[in-house]
């Protein structure tokens, strides 16, 4: 072995306790910054994939007005020509044309405004996983009824049951959810909740002429599969829309803001209704390498290609500013709370430098005399920090590993106030951690960063060393 | 054999109000294989005087010639290299680096020269059964007593065959049987290998081995005598 390390590995040892003190001070450090990140991060991941899987994907073309005011005048004509220049970017995954805009939703007695999306059905699957969102089960007053003369259930679990008149879920997971049912009693309940809740309604077929409604509107409505409903507006440069359409299906959204107005149609059937054959409000976009840089890229390239006044390409983060500066703020409240905490863990280190070099003048000062270069003082140093420090990030990330693959595959589930807000933006409530990545390497970097730091003074005290000084002590 | 030549050596202490004029000219040569004492009270310059001597200090005046070479030209790292091939030494006490074993002291410096294992090895081996610890070979200084560590010093001090080596008062931290030992030991080397050995003391028992002493007063020489 190196004689260097070998003397920096035995003084490292030669006063275990403060080597355990600093390398703990470390590990509590790195063990905390990688947990929050990861819980930071993580966080931010989940809340902008629901965002950009939810509606947005990741970048959109869209007719340069649509995004302030969503018209049906502010639409673009959907040539062949542009879907070329859009479809031979090599980055783009997917993309789903729409037609959006506002109108009125009718059956008989009772009217709504409503928010009318045409798309091409099994692109927007692939883009949104809207068949995900279409209901499976629906709480009616009858299957409820049907529910609480079942012996299954406790009293309390029927109160919860009692509650959930006019709800409808897609999945049996958001009722379990609802319902406080534990994941260990899935078994117990799951047959005859999904055979009492059960709901027939089928996704949107290619050239399909019904619609999907928001399970929300359908309740105000009093309409289901089968019925039919009217929808009433102005279509392009004024001309009235009209249409009468047979809903094939209940879409269920987190959020009850789009659970009350939303009504998907095919992207023809849309066009019908506006009269504005070949017209779209937009182009959602999934593209290959969705990291910030190469998206920025994709979109500057699909810019310069399309060439178009009336039309502007918008990445995820142009089409949600708000959340992106919540999401910084919170990023830089993060930041700052760990700038701290390692400002402190510096000045720990830089002590135990400071000690581990001047307790040891009288010896530094012998080798320096007998014939050892000063410059292998400081690297003999350095391999001692490296060590010590060393052994704390190890211990810190070995510490967080278990957090981090328990937090990933078990999220935190929210509940509450939070949770009602966060599925208001149609988040998902949960909070899961961030699988591992760059963040967890850049603990390791900042802390050997601070030791290189510590090391200076100590360095230059070493260089300025007076040899017989230090022997005499 | 000429292997030191001291030329109107002087040093002075200017640190502060009062200047301290350690050392006041000193003309003097070593031969090789000298046993020669540097003796005379407290605060005469012995130690001064030897760390010029060893490259460790400079010369405010004066000429130090080692071999040939001018060492009181001599700074920074060029300075540590020349100390590493040519001069060997013992301090007063802490000598040692305390988590190498005996044996790895005595190897640091072979290692420092880039001796290869199997001469670093037999040569600690050798020299630490010749200053009487083959048996502790293993031992860390801090399990070894104050005269058993000086001779590791000593032993340490020769390995790198040194020109010849310097020890200030390496006995004042020593019992009077591990003084004797010491002594012993470096009179045999001295003898046998004919090792140069320039020490300052100002223990009596330490002077009557001597075969040459050089009486420092007030940074001079006042006498400097040879015995047969
Ligand atoms: N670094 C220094 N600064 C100022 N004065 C010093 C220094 N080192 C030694 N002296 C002075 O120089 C004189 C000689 O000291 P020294 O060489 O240590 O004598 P000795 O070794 O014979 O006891 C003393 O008066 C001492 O106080
Ligand atoms: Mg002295």
């Amino acid at each position: 072995m190196n004689e260097n390390i070998k003397i920096a590995w035995r003084n490292v040892w030669r006063n275990k306790r403060r080597t355990i003190i600093t390398a703990s001070s470390i590990f509590f450090a790195v063990f905390f910054a990688v947990v929050l990140r990861s819980f930071q991060l993580g966080s931010y991941d989940h809340w902008t994939k629901n965002v950009i899987r939810a509606y947005t994907g990741y970048a959109q073309v869209q007719h340069i007005d649509f995004w302030d005011d969503r018209s049906i005048e502010n639409t673009f004509d959907y040539s062949d020509e542009l879907h070329e220049k859009i479809q031979n970017n090599e980055e783009i995954e997917s993309l789903v044309p729409r037609l959006e805009g506002f109108a009125l939703g009718s059956t008989g007695d009772q009217t709504k405004g409503i928010f009318l999306i045409g798309t091409d059905a099994s692109k927007e699957n692939q883009v949104t996983k809207l068949a995900d969102k279409l209901v499976r089960y629906r709480f009616t007053e009858k299957n409820i009824q049907q529910l609480l003369v079942q012996d299954l259930f406790s009293d309390a679990l029927k109160e919860k049951i009692q509650e959930q008149k006019g709800h409808a879920y897609a999945t049996f997971e958001r009722i379990a959810l609802h319902l406080e049912i534990e994941e260990a009693d899935y078994d117990a309940y799951k047959e005859t909740l999904e055979k009492a809740t059960k709901y027939e309604g089928t996704y949107l077929q290619a050239n399909d002429d019904g619609v999907l409604v928001a399970s929300a509107l359908a309740a105000f409505l009093q309409i289901g599969v089968g019925d039919t409903i009217v929808l009433l507006g102005q279509g392009y440069q004024g001309v009235t829309a009209a249409g009468k359409y047979p809903v094939r299906g209940l879409l269920h959204f987190p959020s009850p803001d789009l659970n009350a107005r939303m009504v998907y149609t095919n992207l023809q059937t849309a066009q019908t209704f506006f009269s504005c054959k070949n017209r779209i409000s937009s182009i959602a976009l999934n593209v290959e390498n969705t990291d910030d840089v190469s998206l920025s890229k994709t979109v500057e390239e699909l810019s310069n290609s399309i060439q178009d006044e009336e039309i502007t390409v918008k990445s995820w983060q142009d089409l949600n500013k708000e959340m992106v500066q919540q999401i910084q703020a919170d990023n830089s409240g993060g930041i700052l709370m760990l700038s701290v905490l390692y400002l402190i863990i510096g000045f720990g280190i830089f002590g135990t430098v400071l000690m581990m070099s001047t307790e040891r003048k009288r010896e530094f000062g012998v080798m320096v005399a007998v014939g050892m270069q000063k410059y292998k003082l400081n690297i003999i140093l350095m391999y001692e920090m490296f060590f010590i420090s060393s052994l704390g990030i190890i211990a810190g990330i070995l510490g967080s590993i278990p957090i981090i693959l328990y937090g990933y595959y078990n999220p935190i589930r929210l509940t509450g106030e939070m949770a009602a807000g966060m599925e208001a933006y149609g988040i998902e409530a949960v909070m899961p951690m961030m699988w591992f990545d760059t963040y967890i390497l850049n603990q390791a970097i900042v802390v050997f960063a601070l030791v290189i730091v510590s090391i200076v003074m100590p360095a230059i005290k070493i260089a300025q060393m007076n040899v017989i000084k230090a022997i005499r002590g | 054999m000429k292997v030191i030549e001291v030329k109107n050596l002087h040093k002075t202490y200017d640190e502060g109000e009062v200047k301290v004029e350690a050392v006041r000219g000193i003309d003097l040569t070593f031969e090789q294989g000298e046993f020669a004492a540097i003796v005379g009270p407290s605060g005469s310059g012995k130690t001064t005087f030897l760390n010029m001597l060893g490259g460790l200090d400079t010369p405010t005046k004066g000429e130090i010639d080692i071999d040939g070479v001018k060492v009181h030209n001599m700074k920074g790292s060029a300075l540590i290299d020349f100390r590493m091939k040519n001069i060997g030494f013992v301090f007063q006490a802490y000598n040692l680096i305390p988590v190498l074993s005996a044996k790895e002291n005595v190897e640091f410096i072979m290692r420092l020269q880039k001796m290869t294992k199997i001469e670093r090895d037999t040569r600690a081996e050798e020299l630490l059964k010749a200053v009487g610890l083959g048996d502790r070979m293993n031992s860390r200084p801090s399990k070894l007593s104050g005269g058993q560590q000086q001779r590791v010093a000593v032993a340490r001090a020769l390995a790198s065959k040194p020109k010849f080596i310097l020890a200030d008062e390496p006995t004042a931290n020593l019992d009077s049987k591990s003084t004797e030992t010491l002594l012993d030991i470096m009179e045999k080397l001295n003898k046998e290998e004919n090792i140069t050995f320039i020490f300052s003391t100002h223990d009596a028992r330490v002077v009557k081995k001597a075969r040459r002493i050089i009486t420092v007063e007030d940074g001079k020489i006042i006498s400097d005598e040879r015995k047969s």
